[in-house]
Parts: structure tokens; C-alpha cells; sequence
């Protein structure tokens, strides 16, 4: 029993031996950390922002954090993980100023101090729970495990909205909330056996066939009104054709598209014969912050043979009437790109610009490593390319906070093939901040062990609350609430 | 021979039997199991796994699934648990007080397991979660007080769903044989506690409801390969109906019963095989190692011939340089019989992802990879494909999504090797070049690009001989496209490409092809171009149809006209 203890003892003393700090040194430059959140701009409500020191092999981390008006924050261990209560009071304490990293790096004794880097904290706070999204791998045809997720961007905890293990077979996307409110909330289920769009309207739900004689298919992208009274719809005959070639995988494309307005107050669809045109392809309709404008994009419906691409986008616009739900009849084009497609268009709820993507082709920028975020002004009715944000890679889907400061947007810039969601803010200049991945308690082990892309993510004021038990009753039932066509 | 010797006979012809069944006999079916899973240490992992019902059941099953990677490493392990299954049986024949002569019927439980092993998609989880079910019945009835034990038998039961699944339903069955005499309704509580729980689990965890009364992890495909569910009835009765014979076997009996129930397993076991499935299977682990000549061995020794088993056959052939010599030797079912049209089902994209990978195609490997990748029904990941992921990001370049696959293979026991050697030479251009592997595939990838659906598969043969005209892989599968299409036009095309791969004759059914398409046009082979063997001309001349394109033409014809 002696023996024991003291070889207990002698492995403490070994330890701290092996721990204790024999000599600093100064490093002149900042260290190499993962996620790159070096001169970001975060909102004081966001979690921890944890990163992974990868310059070296190490034996542990001390990281010191000081607030530029107040306060700082300490930790040390093999990953920088920082207390998530501390971290939001430190965070409060600097809103308008930054924070400064002093992190400090153990290798057999030797203590590496590298130069601090900053954190910015905005004035602007994010007023949001946190994100919803869809996390599906980026595959061709089949597809496994898959679902439709919240987080809650003030700490780390991810709950499932409804996951396609709940109904085998099915698949589940496009959820869009109005203005980040998920009391009116709608996505789709898909699947050979059940298939339906949930459309959830103040806490009560229903599962609708949106399928009409009149309509080329289910609906497919929604759009809230601001009133909540209208969802925007598109259909879309979607096909797919697969590269032989790297680094191009997949093609997505429409043969036929159209829109419809749903009333969902009437449970009918308005079809404007002004927009039904079957030489136009037309989709992603959205209506504009005051609701009384439907943007979408349009391109011409090619005949084969053709090649895709020749298939380009343009964002149009046309009055919409809230008391009837009928477009006007002049359709205008609002933003045009010689030569390059243009989708994804969504206006900022203060209704001053216009996020969108521009790809070289199609309409679907996410497998298209040259699409670009843009920013159209409505002020001047100018567009710019979001140089400060745009990566080499695909920067593509995006959503608005419901005060327009930050935009959530998906990009692939981490390898290339895997869809991850950044945050950026923008200013009272159009001018936005270098982004940030959304942070993770160790960012580094998560985005390597993540095989599944985002999707379609968007901001949401509160945690998104559906009965699964429901839903799987509802999904697997034969009923279908039928819409009528106006 | 005194009865207690069979107390050591039976238990080691058991795991005898099992360990050449399934480690020598039928090796593919682990390989098919290890296919399809990955195992990695990581904390994380198991959180995965336990926070789902049955979820530790399945931890335990999938660590030694990791070890069909040496099918018989794999074997020995599904024979200890065979055999500690037979003995824990035999515990509870002690406890049902069952006489000691019907000791051969406690090797039941375990055929019956084994059989239901034999469907491909039953998966070990189910075996695992039997086993710890019927060791914790027999620790409660360790409990000497009624009540006490009925109140351990309870907890017992919840926490067992939660860690092993509904097969916790065993426990509470034999709970209910072993003690309804004395207990009466109460006995019956364990179970309604676990049914009771089920249901209070379904409103908390996303799967179907029915999943949570048939278990999530004990077969592949959901709602599939039911069999099992027989063992929640065969357990808890054996002993009672072995009970009703109190006078035993004599002897003899006791003899003859083992033998019929050795013979009935021998007999019975096999047949639950499905002989589609496991043939076909053989054959995809035989082209996944390259064992060309095992294919080829294999495929001629066994008759039940599969679309996929031809695919397997005629890669092998291909590799040999014996395609369009050789393939009409076999069953040929048209151009089907290269390469599949994409299906969702397991074994397609499994066999379309190693024919392109061979052929050069690494694109549309890479597709098919992960088409398998995701059609792995049970949403596991497969550390075989991760590999191939990985392979074929490297042959694109794509060295950060290639790092990726390699990270999470290096948390496995028997990949970390290799996903090591691959990862430290990401980075280094240098050395991925040098490489064997991408050095060839280097030579041989696609640089044109054109999308799948439009080219074809024929395009996609073309473009790769022009990419690299000593692909003579791509040259037979072009070929023999031409050859199953009766095409003579595109065979004719494919002809110069046979000089740039060195060939100085005509493979045998090119030659019968083209004598074939003279003879249709001149009604004569006088004056057949040069190149056509005397043999060739002779078989012709006197209709020596077998192992010959002629065959299959007729056959195609006569198909065509009815």
C-alpha cells in the first residue's frame, strides 16, 4: 500500500514536473489558429468562440482574454475551451470595443507567447436564438441520415427540429420562417411513400399536398410575406447530371419551373398569368421588405439541344398586391449580370439592399466554386461583389437577420466539397466584416468528424418547437390537406 | 460414451462448426458486414451510440464486427459467442430445473441465431443484445426473495432497453415462464414495464415507433429480416415445453437427439443462406482485394449467376486481358453485365465505384462511392469507402477533403496504417506523384469533361483510351460494350485502339463478331478481311457455338423476334 502511494505521489511530482514552465519566449507574430477568427467581428451574444492552436505539436495552452473596456477571461488545458457564462460577461463588458487574445503555447517547458490577435465585439447585436439549418452530406442521388436542426448561437447546444430517421425514407428541407419568427414556419417532406410541405401558423401545423392540376409539381422554395399571410412558392422540375471530370461533381438544373402565391388564409393558390410563361424558367421568388414587390429569378427555358451553360439567370421584379395576392403587369428586371447567372435573392428586412448569388451558370451556385455573394443598394441601384467576404471557393445560400446587421451564408471555402455557415456583420456603409465559422467547443475535432454539408440556414428568433410525436403520426397519415387554384 | 462427454463435445463442435462457417466457408458475409461499418475510438462515438435505445448493444456489436476484417479473427470471435450463448442457455435449463438428458436442446437457441446470421442483413447486434439479456435473467434469478426479485427483474428491464434494446423483452419473458406459478399476473410486470417503456421512449427519440418494439440496430434495412423475432418466443418456451417431460431421455435418446439436432443444423443452416446474396457478394470481396483468379475460379464453380456476380466476372476477365476472349464462355445478360445504370440499392454503386476506379475513371468512382456511402441504409459509415474517398480525392487533388477521410480513419484499428500512409504524403506533390497508385492514375484520368448522362459509358471508354491508348482495360470494356450491342460499327471503331495497347491478334470474339457481321452481309466468308483465325473460321463453318459470340447472338436474336 506504501508503494502505491508513493508511486502515485512521484507520477503527481513527474507531472508537474513535465507541466511547469521552464522558460518564455516571445513569438513576433500571431499563432496559427483554426477557425481563423483573427479580426473578426462578432456579436456580444455569440458563444465562446473556441479555436484550435494548429501551428504545432504542443503539450497544452494558456490563453489569456482582455476586453478593451473591461475585464478578461483565462484558460489554459489541451483545447482552448472557454467558460461559457464568463465568456458572455466579458463579451457584454466590450460591446462597441474588441477583445485581445494572448495565447500562449507549452511544448516540453518551453512557453511560446505569441503575439495577441483581436476579436471585434459590435454595437449591433444579433436579437436572434440562433440558426436553423439542414445538415445533409453532399451527395448526388442517394442520400442518408439527414434532418433539419437549430442551434442556439449563445452557447453550443443543436436540437433537432426532425430528422428523416422519424420517417425512414423520407427527405426534409427548404424550412423558412417569416423574418426569423418560427411561429409561421414551412418545409417539405419528400419521399416516395409520404410527402408533404408542413406549414406551421402560429403554433398549429398542417401537411398540405401542394401538387395541383394546374401547378407542374409540389412546391418547392418558399418565402414568407412580412404579413404572414402569403408564402411565395416556386415549382421546379430539378434534374441532375454528374461531372466525369474533377473538380466538377454535379450539375443541378430545371427543365420547367414556375411560381404561385399561396393564401394561406383561403388555402388557395394565385397563379399570375403574367409570370406563368413556359419560355421562361422562373424561380426562388421572394417579396420585398414592404411586401409590395415579388423578386425572382428568371431564366430563358432552353429546348436541347443546349448546353448548360447557356442557362443564366436574371433577378426580376413585379408589384404585388397584399389585399388580393395578385402580381401587377409589368414585370421589370432588377439586377442583370452579363453573361452570369443570378440567384438567391434576398432583401434585407430594413430594406436596404439585396444579398444574392452570381455563378458563372444555373441555379444552383453551391457546386460552382466561382459563386460569389453580392450586394445590391437599393439607394443607388448599385451592385458590388462582397469582396471581403467572397472565398475561392462556393459562397452561396444566405439569410438576413431580422435587424439586418449580420448575414448567415454558406461556404465551402474550408475544403472545398464540405458546406459550412458563416456569420458576417454588416455596417451602417455596406461594408461587411471578415467572416466567422459558427463557433464549435472544439471546432477542429467537429468540422473533421462532420461528413455532412449545411443547407439553407437561416436566423431564428426562437427555438423552433414541433411535437415530433406529431409529426410522425402526421407524416405517415394518408391525410393531405388539398389547396385550391385561384 | 459416458452423457458428459457431450457436456464438452457439443460446446466444441459448436464453436468448431462456426469458426470454418464463417471463417472459411463463407468469409464474404463478415466482409459484407465489415463493409458497411466503421468502428473508431473516439468519445464522441460512444456518446452517439448511447444516446439512442439499445445504443451500447450496438457499441459492443460493431467492436467486433471491426474484427471481420480478418474473417478469421472475425470467425473466432462470432464462435465464442456462439458457444457462451449455448452455455448461458444451459444456465437457464438449470434454473427451468430442466432435466439434464435434454442437454442437445440447448444448442437450439444458438442455431436458431446462427440461421437468422445468415440473412446478410441480420445484423450481430441482435446475438449481442440475446446474450446479455439471458445473463441478466440469470442474475436475477440469483435473487432468492419473490419480491425483491421482481423488483430487480423490473430495473433490470429498464435499464436493459435503454442499454440493449427491446430484445430486454427476453428477460422479461423467461422472467414470466420461470414465475407465473408462484407470482402469477405480477410476474407479468416486467414486461408491460418494458412495453411501457418503449412507448415513453418513441416520444423523445426520432425513429418510428415501431422501431422501439423491433429494435433500431438489429437488421440493416428497417422493418426487414423479422426472423429474429421468433427468439423472443423460442427462448422462454424451450425450457418450459422441455419441462413437460419430466422423465427425460435415456442414454441413447440423449445421443440421438444431439445427432439430429447436429444434422438438422447442418441441414437447415445453409439453407437460410440466400445464394443470390452470398455469391454475389463473394465475388465483389474477391474484385475489391483483386483476387482476379479466385473471381474467375469461384464464378466458374457456383451456377446462380447474378447481374452483379457477371460485373465481378468481367472486371476479372478484363484484368487477365481475357474479356473479349472469354466472356462468352459465361452467361452474358447484355451491356448490363459491364456496368449498371445507377439503382438505389446496396450492391450497384459498390460495383460501379470499383469498376470506374479501375477503369480510370475516378470522377464517377468517386460518385459511386458515395452513393454507396449513402445508401448504407443503417447510416453507418464504411471505412472501405472512406478509403476510396480518399483515393480518389488524392487522384483529384483535392488533398483537404482527402485529409478529412484520412483523420477519421486513422481512429480505427485496422485502417489506421493506411490512412496514415496516405495522409503524410498530402502535401507533398512530390511524393503523391511518385506513388504507384496515382502515379498510373495520373497516366490514365479523365481530362475531358462531359457530364455522365450525356456521354454514355461508351464516351466515357473513349475518352479514356484517347486519354491513355494503353488502357486496355478501357479497350475491352469498349469492345466488349460493341460485342453484348451487336454493334458492328462501334466495334469496328474500337479496332485501331488494340494496336496502341500492343495487341498484334484479334481477341477470339472479335474475330467470331466479325465473321458473324460478314457472313450476315456477304453470305459467304470468302475474302474475309485478314486478321481471322483458321480456328475462328472452322468453329464458324461447322456452328461450333459454345463459349462463343455466335451463341449469344442467336440467343439476342431469337430474344429480339419473340
Amino acid at each position: 500500500m506504501k508503494n502505491f502511494i508513493y508511486s502515485i505521489l512521484l507520477i503527481f511530482c513527474f507531472s508537474g514536473c513535465y507541466n511547469s514552465v521552464k522558460q518564455t519566449i516571445s513569438i513576433g507574430h500571431e499563432p496559427e489558429i483554426w477557425p481563423d477568427y483573427s479580426g473578426v467581428t462578432i456579436p456580444y451574444e455569440i458563444a465562446p468562440m473556441n479555436f484550435n492552436f494548429v501551428g504545432c505539436a504542443y503539450n497544452y495552452l494558456k490563453l489569456i482574454v482582455k476586453g478593451s473596456v473591461s475585464g478578461s477571461l483565462e484558460t489554459s488545458g489541451k483545447n482552448i475551451e472557454m467558460d461559457v457564462e464568463s465568456w458572455h460577461t466579458l463579451v457584454k463588458q466590450n460591446k462597441g470595443g474588441y477583445l485581445e487574445f494572448f495565447l500562449s503555447v507549452v511544448v516540453n517547458g518551453v512557453q511560446s507567447d505569441y503575439q495577441p490577435f483581436k476579436m471585434f465585439v459590435s454595437n449591433d447585436g444579433l436579437e436572434e436564438y440562433g440558426l436553423t439549418y439542414r445538415k445533409i452530406a453532399p451527395g448526388y442521388v442517394s442520400y442518408g441520415k439527414m434532418g433539419l436542426y437549430c442551434r442556439n448561437l449563445s452557447d453550443f447546444q443543436e436540437d433537432v427540429i426532425i430528422e428523416n430517421t422519424l420517417v425512414y425514407g423520407t427527405c426534409v428541407n427548404c424550412h423558412t420562417a417569416n423574418k426569423t419568427n418560427p411561429d409561421n414556419f414551412v418545409f417539405h417532406v419528400r419521399g416516395q411513400e409520404y410527402g408533404g410541405t408542413v406549414i406551421n401558423r402560429n403554433g398549429n401545423h398542417k401537411i398540405y399536398d401542394t401538387k395541383t392540376e394546374q401547378t407542374i409539381g409540389a412546391a418547392v422554395y418558399p418565402y414568407w410575406h412580412k404579413s404572414g399571410r402569403y408564402i411565395a412558392f416556386s415549382t421546379n422540375l430539378t434534374f441532375q447530371v454528374f461531372h466525369t471530370v474533377n473538380p466538377k461533381r454535379i450539375e443541378v438544373f430545371d427543365r420547367k419551373s414556375d411560381l404561385q402565391i399561396y393564401d394561406v388564409d383561403n388555402n388557395q393558390f394565385v397563379i399570375s398569368q403574367e409570370i406563368k410563361n413556359d419560355t421562361l424558367l422562373e424561380t426562388f421568388p421572394v417579396f420585398s421588405t414592404h411586401g409590395d414587390e415579388l423578386y425572382y429569378c428568371a431564366a430563358r427555358r432552353l429546348l436541347p439541344p443546349y448546353y448548360l451553360e447557356d442557362i443564366k439567370y436574371t433577378i426580376m421584379k413585379v408589384k404585388f398586391d397584399e389585399n388580393t395576392g395578385n402580381t401587377g403587369n409589368k414585370i421589370d428586371t432588377l439586377i442583370f449580370h452579363d453573361g452570369k447567372s443570378a440567384t438567391f435573392p434576398r432583401p434585407s428586412y430594413d430594406g436596404k439592399y439585396l444579398m444574392y448569388t452570381v455563378a458563372d451558370y444555373g441555379t444552383f451556385p453551391i457546386w460552382h466554386n466561382e459563386a460569389d455573394l453580392y450586394l445590391y443598394n437599393f439607394a443607388d441601384s448599385t451592385s458590388r461583389p462582397i469582396t471581403e467576404v467572397n472565398s475561392e471557393f462556393s459562397d452561396s445560400f444566405h439569410n438576413w437577420s431580422e435587424n439586418s446587421k449580420w448575414f448567415v451564408f454558406t461556404s465551402r471555402r474550408i475544403d472545398g466539397l464540405f458546406t459550412h455557415l458563416y456569420i458576417s456583420h454588416i455596417d451602417e456603409n455596406g461594408v461587411c466584416s471578415k467572416p466567422f465559422v459558427i463557433p464549435q467547443k472544439n471546432p477542429l475535432d467537429y468540422y473533421n468528424n462532420l461528413f455532412l454539408s449545411y443547407n439553407t440556414p437561416d436566423f431564428t428568433k426562437k427555438k423552433v418547437d414541433i411535437s415530433k410525436n406529431i409529426l410522425r403520426s402526421e407524416i405517415t397519415s394518408t391525410e393531405r390537406e388539398k389547396i385550391e387554384v385561384r | 460414451m459416458n452423457q458428459k462427454v457431450l457436456k464438452y463435445i457439443l460446446p466444441l463442435l459448436l464453436f468448431v462448426a462456426a469458426f470454418l462457417f464463417w471463417g472459411v466457408i463463407h468469409p464474404e458475409l463478415l466482409f459484407y458486414h465489415e463493409f458497411y461499418q466503421m468502428f473508431i475510438f473516439d468519445k464522441d462515438y460512444f456518446y452517439e451510440h448511447i444516446a439512442l435505445p439499445g445504443g451500447l448493444c450496438d457499441y459492443l456489436a460493431e467492436f467486433i464486427t471491426q474484427f471481420y476484417f480478418y474473417p478469421l479473427l472475425g470467425a473466432f470471435f462470432i464462435a465464442t459467442l456462439y458457444v457462451v450463448v449455448h452455455q448461458i442457455t444451459i444456465k437457464i435449463f438449470n434454473i427451468f430445473e430442466v432435466s439434464k438428458s435434454f442437454y442437445p436442446f440447448s444448442l437450439l437457441p444458438t442455431l436458431f441465431l446462427w440461421g437468422c446470421m445468415c440473412d446478410e442483413n441480420f445484423l450481430i447486434c441482435f446475438v449481442v443484445a440475446a446474450l446479455v439479456n439471458m445473463v441478466v435473467f440469470w442474475c436475477v434469478e440469483l435473487v432468492s426473495k419473490p419480491n425483491t426479485k421482481l423488483i430487480f427483474a423490473i430495473f433490470c428491464g429498464i435499464f436493459s432497453y435503454w442499454f440493449i434494446g427491446p430484445c430486454a423483452i427476453i428477460i422479461a419473458l423467461l422472467y414470466v415462464a420461470k414465475n407465473y406459478k408462484k407470482q402469477g399476473l405480477k410476474s407479468v410486470v416486467p414486461v408491460m414495464t418494458i412495453l411501457l417503456e418503449a412507448l415513453i421512449v418513441s416520444r423523445f427519440v426520432s425513429y418510428p415507433i415501431s422501431c422501439f418494439y423491433l429494435g433500431i440496430d438489429y437488421t440493416r434495412f428497417p422493418f426487414k429480416s423479422l426472423a429474429y423475432l421468433w427468439f423472443y418466443i423460442l427462448c422462454p418456451l424451450l425450457p418450459v415445453l422441455l419441462n413437460l417431460f419430466k422423465k427425460g431421455f435415456s442414454t441413447r435418446q440423449i445421443f440421438i437427439s444431439a445427432f439430429a439436432i447436429i444434422v438438422l443444423g447442418l441441414f437447415c443452416i445453409p439453407k437460410c443462406l440466400d445464394s443470390v446474396a452470398w455469391q454475389t457478394i463473394r465475388i465483389y470481396s474477391l474484385v475489391y482485394k483483386g483476387s482476379w483468379d479466385d473471381v474467375i475460379d469461384f464464378y466458374n464453380k457456383h451456377l446462380t449467376p447474378s447481374t452483379y456476380a457477371v460485373q465481378g466476372l468481367n472486371l476479372a476477365l478484363a484484368h487477365k486481358g481475357v474479356l473479349t476472349d472469354k466472356m462468352f464462355c459465361y452467361y452474358q445478360p447484355g451491356s448490363m453485365g459491364l456496368i449498371s445504370t445507377f439503382k438505389t440499392d446496396m450492391f450497384t454503386s459498390m460495383l460501379n465505384c470499383e469498376i470506374f476506379f479501375r477503369l480510370g475513371a475516378y470522377n464517377l468512382s468517386q460518385r459511386y462511392a458515395f452513393e454507396s456511402q449513402e445508401n448504407i441504409s443503417n447510416f453507418r459509415n464504411s471505412s472501405k469507402l472512406f478509403v476510396r474517398l480518399g483515393q480518389t480525392a488524392i487522384v483529384n487533388k483535392q488533398y483537404k477533403v482527402a485529409r478529412k477521410y484520412f483523420i477519421k480513419l486513422s481512429k480505427t484499428l485496422f485502417y489506421k496504417d493506411i490512412a496514415m500512409n496516405y495522409y503524410n504524403m498530402l502535401g507533398d506533390e512530390k511524393r503523391v506523384e511518385e506513388y504507384p497508385e496515382f502515379a498510373f492514375a495520373d497516366k490514365v484520368k479523365l481530362e475531358k469533361d462531359g457530364v455522365q448522362e450525356d456521354l454514355g459509358t461508351d464516351e466515357i471508354f473513349e475518352n479514356l483510351i484517347k486519354k491513355y491508348p494503353k488502357n486496355y482495360l478501357a479497350i475491352q470494356y469498349y469492345q466488349a460494350s460493341a460485342l453484348l450491342e451487336m454493334n458492328y460499327k462501334k466495334l469496328c471503331n474500337s479496332l485501331p485502339f488494340l494496336s496502341y495497347a500492343g495487341k498484334k491478334t484479334l481477341p477470339k470474339h472479335v474475330q467470331e463478331a466479325l465473321v458473324y457481321f460478314y457472313y450476315n452481309e456477304h453470305k459467304s466468308l470468302k475474302n474475309i478481311p485478314q486478321g481471322i483465325s483458321h480456328e475462328v473460321i472452322s468453329a464458324f463453318e461447322v456452328k461450333r457455338l459454345e463459349d462463343t459470340f455466335w451463341r449469344y447472338a442467336i440467343f439476342v436474336k431469337n430474344h429480339e423476334n419473340k
